[in-house]
């Protein structure tokens, strides 16, 4: 884990991978909590 | 009618009264009470039923000059200082505590110097509350008099607390050193915290006349009312209301103070008084800025519940003719922003480490002024048929989608963010991070930046102009929780990055006097845009005293014309700047003391 966190490489693409899987997450939960869902390529769903 | 039952009953109970049988007594009282009771809900009804009055042009006071003017003025500078001496209480409470913690003594030097401020400013709020209350009666007595009748006892207690704001506010500013240490500071820290309960339960119980105005609740279509002050008072614009004008206070509050602490600095005699009022003018922009960024999106949810409400009433906000009124409000905002950033950048010059970051400031800057520039875009323009014909069309075919909201939203959401990001630099320029994870800090908080910028320009074009309205005015919410993320997060990770982190030497007092003049420009834009929108917000109710329920039938019941508002709003930001000038003095005043006189005949 310590080397991991040594790989500049890796430790930017990984905080880049994971944050924006949080934001993916949080749009659809946002749209979906006022009645407008997403598909998952971010589309509106209606 | 009322008083002949009320003499029946007297009889009726002395018969009673004489009548030795018990049955016949609890008979008597049974009777009596059904018909109390029928007569305190005939009373009720009676007075819960009584419609607002249908008020005729003689109705109104004629007195040779305009009495909206006057009230205008009036209204307008009581709610400056009120805005102020509620506001300085908040945060010097919190100045306070964190002297307190860290038994930092400068700390409360400075909460105490910010009380001292709002002390003279004090009074002048009383003296502007009480001569807009007699000229309200004088020249509104019809409608003040059905706001007694809805508002009622309410207003009293409105009263008592303005003694306990009053008492509470001395107390606590005189007894600053009194109660300075130990156990002592707890109780005037305890002080400080019912001065605030109390001062902020002042403004909601304000809040609610005006939001009543806007919308009211607790009454039937003819404004009799029918609901509990309660009802009255949780209207649907209350709470968005609270909430903007208690961020947008404290943000007026400390801009107004730094330019005190600037003011200070530049006629500051001794490198130790420079030193002093730069760090004071620091605290100061950076409580404006922290109050100042979460403001759009409380404005925003005000927005949304107005246009909720009546969806008339947020065309005639934002799409009639006070629309243009928001191209001034991006003027206005894009001046604190640039000034606030300005004054950041300056004073990165104090810290030794500052140049690891210096080579941003012009990305930042291009930023701020693209976005400043795509705010002040109007999408409709007032053009002669020849200009359309040039133009082909009555829109720009490039620049007009820039004069859309998903366009506005983009911009200001970029301002924001990279307003964020100019402070959190200063914040890391005097630091060097220690923490072992520091590597993988940085490029989380990098992620979150360039993710979070990506997101709200993909929200902004893709659902603004690419889908249909409702996809697009739900897809600003993505893009105010991006920029609210990238701000809490930056808190969140700095704050855990600092731990053990060295610092390095700053000098307090090293800025240029250039930048001092930023602090000076923060307060009197954000007194301006007060004034600006507080008329914004006004007008909307267009001819209607209390809107749908109480007509205003006097000879100014229109909106004003925007140059003659724009005339309005600058007389009442001069007049509340140069009284500002006089309490600084005032305060400046309170630390002279004559030098005595050298009696000569004693020298000889």
């Amino acid at each position: 884990m310590k080397s991991l966190l040594e790989n500049t490489t890796l430790v930017i693409l990984g905080a880049f991978i994971l944050t924006f899987l949080i934001f993916y997450g949080i749009d659809h939960f946002i749209m979906a909590m006022q009645g407008l869902p997403l598909n998952f390529d971010m589309t509106p769903a209606q | 009618m009322h008083s002949m039952i009320r003499w029946m009953l007297l009889v009726v109970l002395l018969v009673g009264f004489i009548s030795p049988s018990p049955e016949a007594i609890a008979a008597d009282i049974a009777t009596h009470n059904s018909e109390v009771s029928e007569i305190a809900a005939e009373s009720s009804t009676e007075t819960t039923l009584i419609p607002a009055p249908q008020l005729k042009r003689s109705d109104y006071p004629n007195m040779g000059f305009s009495s909206r003017s006057v009230i205008w003025i009036l209204a307008q500078l009581h709610l400056f200082f009120a805005a102020f001496v509620l506001a300085v209480p908040i945060f010097v409470l919190v100045i306070e505590f964190i002297g307190f913690k860290y038994k930092d003594d400068r700390y409360d030097d400075m909460a105490h110097e910010f009380m001292k401020i709002s002390m003279t400013a004090y009074s002048i709020t009383a003296l502007f509350g009480g001569t807009l209350a007699f000229a309200l009666f004088l020249l509104y007595p019809q409608f003040m008099a059905y706001m007694m009748r809805v508002f009622n006892a309410q207003t009293l207690v409105y009263a008592g607390l303005f003694f306990a704001e009053s008492a509470l506010l001395y107390i606590y500013y005189y007894g600053w050193n009194a109660m300075r240490y130990g156990d002592a500071k707890w109780a005037h820290l305890t002080i400080g915290l019912l001065l605030n309960a109390v001062g902020t339960t002042l403004l909601v119980v304000a809040n609610s006349w005006s939001t009543f105005m806007m919308a009211p609740s607790g009454v039937n279509e003819v404004g009799a009312v029918t609901g509990s002050i309660w009802a009255i008072m949780k209207g649907p614009l209350w709470n968005p209301l609270n909430l903007h004008r208690v961020l947008a206070n404290v943000a007026f509050g400390g801009a107004v103070v730094g330019a005190y602490a600037a003011y200070k600095f530049l006629s500051a005699k001794t490198a130790v008084e420079k030193a002093h009022y730069d760090w004071m003018g620091y605290t100061s922009n950076f409580i404006a800025i922290l109050a100042f960024l979460p403001l759009p999106f409380a404005g925003y949810w005000l927005m949304a519940e107005i246009y909720a409400y009546s969806q008339q009433m947020g065309i005639t906000a934002m799409g009639g003719i006070l629309a243009w009124l928001f191209v001034v409000q991006a003027i206005l905002i894009g001046t604190i922003l640039l000034s606030a950033n300005y004054y950041l950048w300056s004073g990165m010059s104090r810290c030794e480490g500052s140049e690891r970051y210096t080579w941003m400031i012009k990305y930042i800057a291009l930023v701020l002024i693209l976005g400043f520039l795509i705010w002040v875009t109007p999408h409709t323009l007032i053009l002669t048929p020849s200009e359309v014909a040039t133009l082909g069309g009555s829109h720009h075919h490039t620049l007009g989608p820039l004069g859309l909201m998903p366009a506005k939203n983009i911009a200001v959401n970029l301002m924001l963010i990279f307003t964020f990001l100019s402070f959190q630099l200063y914040r890391r320029s005097d630091k060097i991070i220690t923490v072992s994870w520091a590597k993988a800090g940085n490029a989380l908080m990098v992620a979150i930046y360039v993710v979070a910028i990506v997101n709200i320009i993909f929200a902004g074009v893709y659902y603004g102009y690419f889908t249909n309205t409702v996809y697009k005015v739900g897809s600003s919410v993505m893009q105010v929780v991006s920029t609210l993320i990238v701000i809490v997060s930056g808190v969140v990770i700095d704050t855990l990055m600092f731990k053990n982190a060295k610092t390095l030497p700053s000098t307090w007092g090293k800025v240029t006097n250039f930048s001092q003049y930023a602090l000076f420009a923060l307060p009197v834009a954000f007194t301006w845009l007060m004034a600006l929108m507080g008329y914004v917000r006004s007008s909307v109710r267009t001819h209607w005293h209390v809107y749908t329920v109480m007509k205003d039938n006097s000879p100014e019941n229109y909106i004003p014309a925007i140059g003659y508002a724009g005339n309005m709003i600058t007389i009442a930001t001069v007049l509340f700047l140069l009284i500002i000038v006089f309490i600084f003095w005032i305060a400046s005043l309170s630390n002279t003391k004559q030098v005595p006189e050298v009696n000569n005949a004693s020298n000889c």
